[in-house]
C-alpha cells in the first residue's frame, strides 16, 4: 500500500534522508522507530505530500505520488500537537473532512455521532479544543483521521506527551479503532514499548537511513 | 521595583497621559454653542469622509486579504521586493503619493486614456478621494492580517489538506476565521488612516464643498480662512471617530481574551 524506493531528503546541505525503502501492505499497522532528529517525520511528510522527496520515489496503492498534491491523496495524518482547528467543537471538527467534500446535512450528523461514540467523546461534541485534556484532544484527532476515510493514515508521534497510564489506555483504543477501520498505519515514536505494542511490524530508522 | 524608579514611571506616564489629553482638548476653539452650530454645517463633509474611508478600507479587505495570505504563506523570487513596494505607501510623503495618482490618472496618461474611454472620472471626484485613500491605507491592513496568519501553526493548513479540503475551503473555514483579529484590527487601522488622509486626496481629488471636501480637508480650508469654531468641530469628529475606534477595538479584543481564559 505504501512503497518508498530508494527515497531521499535534503534540505540545502543537510541530508535528512537517504535511500529509504520500505513497504507496508494494505492494512498493516507499521512502526517506524527511531531518536529524535531520525527523520521520522520528514519521512511522513514525504507521505504526506507536504515535503517532495529530492531523490527517489513515493508510490501509494502503486500510484507515484510525485505530483499528487496533498488533499489529492488518500493520506491524513494525526499530529504529534493534534493540529485540531480552535475555533471549530469537536463535532465541527470531525465533521471538517466530511464537509470539504461536499457532504452535508443528515449523513455528516450520523457519521460524526458514530465517530464519536466510538471514541467516547459523545458529550464533548460541542466543546471547543481548548476546553479539553491532552488525552481527549487525541481522540479527537483519531475521529477526525478517521472521518476522511482515507486508506493510509500517518501517526506522528501522537501520544508523545501522554502519560504512561493514558498511554496503554490510547493504544488499546487505537488498536481496537484499527481492527475496526482496517487502514494502512505508517506511526512514527521513539518509544519502543508503544512500537511493539501496536505495530505488526516496526522498521528501524536513525540518522535518516533504514538500519 | 525600586521605588524612586516607581514613582519615575509613575509620573512620566501621568504627564504623557496629560499632554495627550491637553493637545487634544485644544481643538475645542470655540464655545460649546459654536461648535454645536458648526458640526451641523458639517453633516455634508462627515457623510462624504465616512463614505469614501469606508468604501478605502472595504475595497482594501478584498484586495489586501488574499495578497496578505500569499505573502504570509507562500515563498517567491523576489518576495521581499514585492514586500517592500506594497509597503512604499506607509513611508512615502502623501504629496508624492498624490502626485504619482494624479500622474497616473490624468488623461494625458495611458491609464486616464482607457478610464476616460470607459466613462470613469477620477480627478476631483468621490471616487478619486477613494483611490487616493486606498492607496496609502492599503499596506496598513495587509501587514496586520499578514501578520495574523503568519502566526498561524503551519501544521493547522496541513492538517486540512490532509482532510481533503481544497486551499480555498481551507482559506474559507480555517484560514480567515483564525485570522479574524487580524482582519478587524487591520480594517480599523486602515479605515481610520482613510479617514485621516489629507496629502494625497487633496493633490487627486481637490475641495470642492459638498463634493469632494472630506474633514481633514475641511479642517485645513476652515483653519487657514479664519473659522477656527468649524475647524474645531471637524477635528472633534475625527478624533472622536479615532478614540470610538480605539475603544471599540479594545472592548472587542478583551472580550476575546477573557473568552479564551475561561
Amino acid at each position: 500500500m505504501i512503497r518508498l524506493e530508494q527515497v531521499g531528503k535534503r534540505f540545502g546541505e543537510r541530508v535528512v534522508l537517504r535511500d529509504v525503502s520500505l513497504n507496508v501492505p494494505r492494512g498493516d499497522f507499521a512502526m517506524l522507530l527511531g531518536p529524535s532528529g531520525a527523520g521520522k517525520t520528514v519521512l511522513l511528510s514525504l507521505v504526506a505530500g507536504l515535503e517532495a522527496p529530492s531523490s527517489g520515489r513515493v508510490l501509494i496503492d502503486g500510484t507515484d505520488m510525485a505530483r499528487v498534491q496533498p488533499e489529492r491523496r488518500p493520506v491524513t495524518m494525526v499530529f504529534q500537537r493534534h493540529a485540531l482547528f480552535p475555533h471549530l467543537t469537536v463535532f465541527e471538527n470531525v465533521a471538517f473532512s466530511l464537509r470539504a467534500r461536499g457532504q452535508r446535512g443528515a449523513s455528516v450528523r450520523r457519521r460524526v455521532d458514530e465517530l464519536l461514540a466510538t471514541t467516547g467523546l459523545g458529550e464533548f461534541a460541542h466543546a471547543k479544543p481548548d476546553v479539553l485534556s491532552g488525552g481527549q484532544c487525541q481522540r479527537v484527532a483519531f475521529a477526525r483521521a478517521l472521518a476522511s476515510d482515507a486508506e493510509v493514515v500517518l501517526f506522528d508521534e501522537p501520544l508523545n506527551s501522554l502519560d504512561a497510564g493514558l498511554k496503554d489506555a490510547l493504544i488499546a483504543e487505537l488498536k481496537r479503532l484499527h481492527r475496526a477501520a482496517r487502514f494502512t498505519a505508517l506511526y512514527v515514536t521513539h518509544d519502543l514499548r508503544e512500537a511493539e505494542a501496536l505495530g505488526d511490524r516496526i522498521y528501524h530508522i536513525e540518522a535518516g537511513a533504514l538500519i | 521595583m525600586n521605588p524612586f524608579f516607581k514613582l519615575l514611571c509613575a509620573a512620566m506616564t501621568v504627564l504623557l497621559a496629560l499632554f495627550v489629553a491637553v493637545t487634544l482638548g485644544n481643538v475645542f476653539v470655540a464655545s460649546p454653542l459654536e461648535t454645536a452650530r458648526a458640526f451641523g454645517e458639517l453633516s455634508p463633509v462627515l457623510k462624504i469622509s465616512l463614505e469614501t474611508s469606508l468604501t478605502a478600507a472595504l475595497l482594501a479587505m478584498l484586495l489586501g486579504t488574499p495578497v496578505a495570505y500569499v505573502l504570509a504563506r507562500r515563498s517567491f523570487p523576489g518576495k521581499a521586493a514585492v514586500e517592500t513596494l506594497l509597503d512604499l505607501p506607509v513611508a512615502l510623503p502623501p504629496m508624492v503619493a498624490g502626485l504619482a495618482l494624479l500622474v497616473l490618472v490624468s488623461p494625458a496618461s495611458p491609464t486616464g486614456r482607457v478610464l476616460s474611454a470607459l466613462g470613469i472620472r477620477v480627478i476631483f471626484t468621490k471616487p478619486g478621494i477613494v483611490l487616493a485613500q486606498l492607496f496609502v491605507a492599503l499596506p496598513f491592513y495587509i501587514r496586520a492580517v499578514r501578520s495574523a496568519v503568519a502566526a498561524i501553526p503551519p501544521s493547522i493548513p496541513a492538517a486540512a489538506a490532509l482532510l481533503r479540503a481544497t486551499e480555498a475551503y481551507t482559506f474559507f473555514r480555517v484560514i480567515l476565521p483564525l485570522s479574524r483579529e487580524g482582519v478587524i484590527s487591520g480594517f480599523a487601522m486602515c479605515w481610520t488612516r482613510a479617514l485621516g488622509e489629507f496629502g494625497a486626496t487633496a493633490m487627486v481629488a481637490g475641495c470642492i464643498p459638498g463634493v469632494t471636501e472630506t474633514l481633514p480637508i475641511a479642517i485645513y480650508t476652515r483653519a487657514t480662512s479664519g473659522d477656527l469654531a468649524s475647524a474645531g468641530a471637524a477635528a472633534c469628529c475625527l478624533a472622536l471617530v479615532s478614540f470610538a475606534t480605539l475603544v471599540a477595538l479594545r472592548l472587542a479584543f478583551c472580550k476575546e481574551d477573557a473568552r479564551r481564559k475561561a
